[in-house]
């Protein structure tokens, strides 16, 4: 009778241990431990970005069953993870969010696999994953520099990448043919990288400011574009380069 | 029992045969194959029929339509999981499976109530909830991902790890308090195996009935609650009530097994292919 009480006893604490383990795993979320804020930090709209070929009605569509992240890690990729459970309607759902060490390929592998249709194969050029926009304060060609990286690293190159050569750098501008699989936002040279990529939803949302900043340094005089650029932003860059240390290969 | 899951371990070490889930999972990256009740929920929650889902889920209903239910005791990993903590929990073989045969109507109640009930929600929610939130199988599958992640020292979603690993623990506390209560009243995936049952080619058959001494012993061993006392009781009378093709019955071979222990002579209950007349 002993040894039965002692297991009523184990099971008991192993419930106990499942319902907080329920109830944490609300809490934690996919927070990231960056010091400083990410780029365009003032645009805080957050949405969450689906591997490519994600249909619309992909949240309703995704049972989970993991088919995708697994194929991706096998590839050696490594870009699909799940969600937690802070995203209520969309959790445990495949998504693209560490795009500075493993952004998506556009492989469509994972599109080839998914058993229910959430993903559907399209060709690279319209994939719809989201779009990347670069933070003017940020990159180095927007601050008297010229450095191509990211236009480099783009599968598209120059169907996304304009630029506004000045002689305040080369300005690259990423137009709406962006696919969204972050492969700038991994080559950017900037600590920390001075490219993030906004869902479609968010980039509906933040369009209208991001174009009206984008306006405004094109049309700064050149007093105005050399303050912004001396006193303001290199130093901030600087200062990213110190705290984001990483190795590039 | 051990062999398919064992084949879906295999794609963490590179052999790509059959690489996913139990709740979806793609056969050597050509054919797709989904969970009968997953297919069925996304259908309710995307209210769309797409021939994606169709071509995903036909060779898994060809296969269940000759094996039936055997899903849950041959492929389930959780048949395996639950066999260990009964064992822990009062030696397996003495174990009494409460709720055989009378209560079997009442069960069919609650079991229908609830994989109704998941799949209304998911009709109102427009997300596959049992299937991407409760699945046993999801969580198992998503669980050892994120312990593979942790491996490969790829990042972590640890919020996903903790819910998937706490409700699988929370599963199997369950099956120490209430045997096989899961599998029986509440796991719709089982259910949904369960009506491929009613047209499968294989059933249960009671053969020999003169040399049957209504010992009952697979009826005291069979741990789905199939009516099995009432089946040879209904076989020996000369009826044709109960055609061995019972909704909770997984082919264990649980009561095969006991009753050929019994029997020296081969014992009676067959499982048997084709709709043979008896």
């Amino acid at each position: 009778m002993r040894r039965r009480n002692f297991l009523k006893i184990v099971f008991y604490s192993l419930g106990l241990i499942a319902f907080s383990g329920i109830g944490l795993s609300f809490r934690a979320g996919r927070g990231k431990n960056t010091v400083l804020p990410s780029p365009l930090g003032e645009f805080t709209e957050d949405g969450l970005i689906h591997p490519p070929g994600a249909v619309d009605d992909f949240v309703s569509k995704c049972i989970s069953c993991g088919v995708c992240g697994d194929v991706c890690r096998q590839l050696g990729y490594s870009a699909i993870r799940f969600t937690g459970l802070k995203n209520s309607q969309s959790s445990g759902v495949p998504i693209v969010d560490d795009m500075r060490d493993h952004p998506c390929t556009l492989c469509m592998e994972c599109t080839k696999v998914c058993p229910t249709g959430a993903l559907i194969e399209v060709p690279k050029e319209k994939v719809r994953m989201g779009i990347a926009l670069i933070d003017f304060s940020l990159c180095l060609g927007w601050n008297g520099d010229v450095c191509l990286s990211c236009s480099k690293a783009c599968p598209l190159g120059m169907k996304v990448f304009e630029f506004y050569n000045s002689e305040w750098g080369n300005q690259p501008y990423i137009n709406e043919n962006c696919t969204g699989c972050g492969y700038c936002v991994k080559f950017c040279p900037v600590g920390g990288s001075a490219i993030r990529v906004f869902d479609l939803n968010s980039y509906k949302r933040l369009k209208d400011r991001y174009i009206q900043w984008f306006k405004s340094i094109l049309t700064m005089s050149d007093d105005e574009r050399y303050d912004l650029v001396y006193t303001q932003n290199l130093p901030k860059i600087l200062e990213r380069g110190k705290e984001f240390e990483r190795e590039y290969q | 029992m051990f062999s398919i899951f064992a084949v879906f371990m295999l794609q963490f070490l590179g052999v790509k045969i059959l690489v996913g889930s139990l709740t979806g999972s793609v056969l050597l990256y050509k054919i797709s194959l989904i969970d009968l009740y997953a297919f069925f929920e996304v259908i309710l929650a995307s209210k769309k029929l797409t021939m994606v889902l169709v071509l995903s889920v036909l060779p898994v209903v060809v296969i269940y339509l000759i094996f039936g239910r055997a899903f849950c005791g041959w492929v389930c990993p959780f048949d395996f999981l639950f066999k260990l903590v009964d064992k822990l929990k009062n030696g397996y073989a003495r174990l009494k499976w409460k709720g055989n045969g009378s209560y079997v109507k009442k069960q069919n109640l609650i079991s229908w109530a609830f994989i109704i009930s998941m799949l209304l929600l998911s009709l109102a929610l427009g997300i596959p909830v049992f299937s991407r939130y409760i699945s046993q199988n999801t969580n198992l599958f998503r669980f050892i991902g994120e312990l593979i992640n942790v491996m490969k020292g790829l990042p972590v979603n640890f919020g996903v790890m903790i819910f998937s690993a706490s409700l699988i623990l929370l599963l199997l506390v369950f099956e120490f308090f209430f045997p096989r209560q899961w599998c029986r009243n509440f796991c719709p995936v089982g259910r949904a195996y369960g009506l491929l049952n009613k047209v499968s080619l294989i059933r249960l058959s009671f053969e020999n009935m003169d040399l049957c001494k209504e010992c009952f012993v697979c009826d005291l061993k069979c741990y789905m609650g199939v009516p099995l006392k009432e089946f040879i009781e209904s076989r020996k009378k000369g009826e044709a009530g109960l055609s061995g093709k019972f909704i909770n019955c997984i082919y264990c071979g649980e009561c095969i097994l006991s009753c050929q222990k019994v029997q020296s002579g081969g014992g009676n209950i067959r499982v048997k292919f084709f709709n043979a007349k008896k």
